[in-house]
């Protein structure tokens, strides 16, 4: 019986590890303790430990049904704690001190949410997981009380938030009315019943357009997209670096699951859906993006059209399609993760705001320079590095399901964003330094990020490092 | 058939109550709207069936969530946020067509769905409350943990966000007053 309990060993203990940090917390408040973050690399260190523990363990459903357990999940969580190790690093003593345990209290239980979405067997994990995702993110932005753009951003984060929990909770309702349960399993097998029939068709659909309408909003896809530039703007760095990276990854997760998982039979509904919201998150993101002056919500912006070759991706309903998603998703966290870092580490001498506050950078701090560099060339796509490859897998699957014009445009939108990212380059590289003291930065901080850059050239020189996990996580 | 007729009664009064909640300006009368929508679906569950989620509702909701609602409501200044009155008419014709667009794909949803009744409950258990406390802590365990570790996120993160430390207190910062410098508290003005 014990072993019913053993995959979710690593949610456990990061539950666990949350409730000692909140304890101690309130010990060393004062203190400006040390503890805290080793408490928190302890707690990621050995989640990753367990995690691949638990991949040794066979296959399927446990805890009656409600957790899934397989090579999808095994990949997403590990990557998950990775990067929110990474995160953690980069964000050390970054946190205003006053609220430091909460942050990374706050985290980690969001980071339980995101596992828990990861391996959701019933639309009841499903929601749960995502409320215990959101809620610490919505608190978290609002976390610097000095700073009064972010309670604005918190209260919109949260009521579009709210509303986009609705929908989707009012979607599974319809499901569960139709189907009289709420696991993916059932659901799936009365779908493909009811369609042998011919009826429910219909509020199959309508469920799963409410349903999709929530994903859209999570993953600010293009009529939903409203809330993320404000979102990423108002809330302070070490923040947006979190909640523009790690829970991207939890909503793919059970955006594949549910619509390969449970609605297969209802593919041509979702696939049109898909495409016409990628390509339009695509165009709209990227020229958005062009008129941006303030950095955080250029990379909004740019997120908004990364998110719509993403879904393309899915949208080629193939194999090669999803593992091409999957890989831009986790290619896409590198960059994202990246650049925020650079943002946080030069965020106390030079006030980053505005694109004209990285000014002259190249002479006042090469390798952080050049580190971005490498980053916002990656994210427009040029040839070495892996932003490239990561399109290009993408769009191949797009034409080999044979759509021609929405590739050209896809591509003809990369062009398009390819200004901004240079823009930002020529501002750092071309223009003269407003002051000229050097940059002081923790030594392995520095190295991370430069890790962090050419990492991205690694994986474009041999993709097959990642992408042979992507195409293992949806073989059947 | 008289069931019926309550289910209807019960029904129109929660949508009334729930239109009105969000129609009325002063925000007193949207809270006790809001009891009066909670009360009739409670009456809802009770034909349905659910005799402890009702009365869960009316005990947790009615009793203790809204009255505080309330509470902090006339604690707050009401003319002050009586200012910003809501002006329902500029979007009216966007949310009605909306509101039609979706209710007429209801329609057609549903009009040829067989909806599956209430899900029967095993027959060794007759009462609700036991079966649900049989399900809750057996089959939906998992389920129940998360909502637990919600509960506790909902109390950290309400008190991480109104808590505000001391302001003027008066201790020692060892450390910030080794590394001042001579510049941080030392200003020379050219006269």
């Amino acid at each position: 019986m014990i072993l019913g309990i053993m995959p979710a060993i690593s949610e456990g203990f990061l539950l666990l590890m949350s409730t000692c940090i909140l304890l101690l917390g309130t010990v060393f408040y004062q203190k400006q303790a040390k503890i805290i973050p080793w408490l928190v690399n302890f707690s990621m260190f050995v989640g990753i430990i367990l995690i691949l523990y638990s991949a040794e363990l066979p296959t399927g459903l446990y805890l009656h049904g409600e957790y899934a357990h397989n090579f999808l999940t095994v990949l997403l969580k590990l990557v998950l704690l990775i990067f929110a190790w990474i995160i953690f690093i980069y964000t050390n003593k970054e946190v205003e001190s006053s609220t430091c345990v909460e942050f990374y209290v706050l985290a980690l239980l969001s980071i339980i949410g995101m596992m828990v979405m990861i391996s959701s067997a019933t639309f009841l994990t499903l929601f749960l997981g995502i409320e215990l995702m959101s809620l610490p993110i919505y608190t978290l932005v609002a976390l610097d009380k000095k700073y009064q753009q972010s309670s604005e951003a918190a209260i919109k984060y949260f009521l579009m938030g709210a509303v986009a929990s609705a929908i989707m909770l009012y979607g599974i309702s319809i499901l569960y009315g139709i189907s009289g349960s709420i696991d993916y399993l059932t659901v799936q097998q009365t779908l493909k019943n009811l369609l042998w029939v011919g009826s429910g068709n219909y509020a199959y659909t309508f469920a799963l357009l409410f349903i999709l309408t929530a994903i859209g909003f999570k993953l600010a896809l293009v009529p939903y997209h409203t809330w993320a530039p404000d979102v990423y703007q108002g809330s302070p760095l070490s923040t947006t670096i979190f909640l523009a990276s790690v829970p991207k990854l939890a909503i793919f997760a059970i955006t594949a699951k549910l619509l390969i998982e449970v609605f297969p039979v209802l593919v041509e509904v979702w696939q049109v859906w898909l495409l016409v919201i990628g390509i339009f998150s695509i165009i709209i993101g990227n020229l958005s993006a062009l008129v941006q002056t303030n950095i955080k919500r250029l990379l909004g912006y740019s997120a908004v059209a990364h998110m719509g070759y993403m879904v393309l991706g899915l949208a080629a309903t193939t194999t090669e399609g999803y593992s091409a998603g999957l890989f831009y998703l986790i290619t896409y966290l590198i960059m994202i993760i990246g650049i925020f870092a650079t943002l946080i580490l030069l965020d106390k001498q030079l006030s980053i705001e505005h694109i004209q506050d990285l000014q002259g950078l190249n002479s006042r701090d090469p390798l952080l320079a050049g580190s971005m560099l490498l980053i916002l060339l990656s994210m427009a796509g040029l040839p070495p590095l892996v932003g490239f490859l990561a399109k290009l897998f993408v769009l191949k699957a797009l034409l080999t399901v044979g759509y021609i014009k929405l590739v050209i445009v896809a591509l003809l939108m990369a062009v398009v964003g390819v200004c901004y990212y240079i823009r930002i380059i020529k501002v750092m590289y071309f223009e003269e330094p407003l002051h000229t003291d050097l940059i002081t930065v923790k030594p392995y901080k520095r190295i991370l990020v430069a890790i962090n850059a050419i990492v991205l050239l690694l994986l474009g020189l041999q993709p097959v490092l990642l992408m042979r996990y992507c195409e293992m996580a949806f073989l059947i | 058939m008289l069931l019926n007729y309550l289910f209807f009664i019960f029904a129109s009064i929660t949508v009334g109550c729930s239109l009105m909640m969000i129609l009325t300006k002063n925000p007193v009368k949207c809270a006790l709207f809001l009891v009066v929508t909670f009360i009739s679906s409670a009456g809802v569950w009770l034909l349905a069936g659910a005799e402890f989620l009702a009365l869960v509702l009316i005990l947790v909701y009615v009793g203790a969530v809204m009255t505080m609602f309330l509470f902090v409501v006339m604690m707050i200044n009401i003319d002050q946020v009586e200012s910003f009155k809501p002006k329902i008419w500029r979007y009216f014709l966007v949310s009605m067509t909306m509101i039609g667009g979706i209710a007429y794909c209801m329609y057609l949803a549903i009009k040829e769905t067989q909806l599956v009744g209430r899900t029967v409950l095993d027959r060794e258990v007759i009462d609700n409350v036991s079966a649900i406390g049989m399900k809750l802590y057996t089959e939906f365990g998992y389920s129940f943990v998360i909502s637990g570790i919600l509960l506790l996120t909902a109390i950290v993160a309400s008190i991480a966000l109104v808590y505000r430390a001391p302001q003027n207190r008066k201790v020692q910062n060892v450390k910030e007053q080794m590394q001042t410098k001579k510049s941080d508290r030392l200003k020379l003005i050219d006269l």
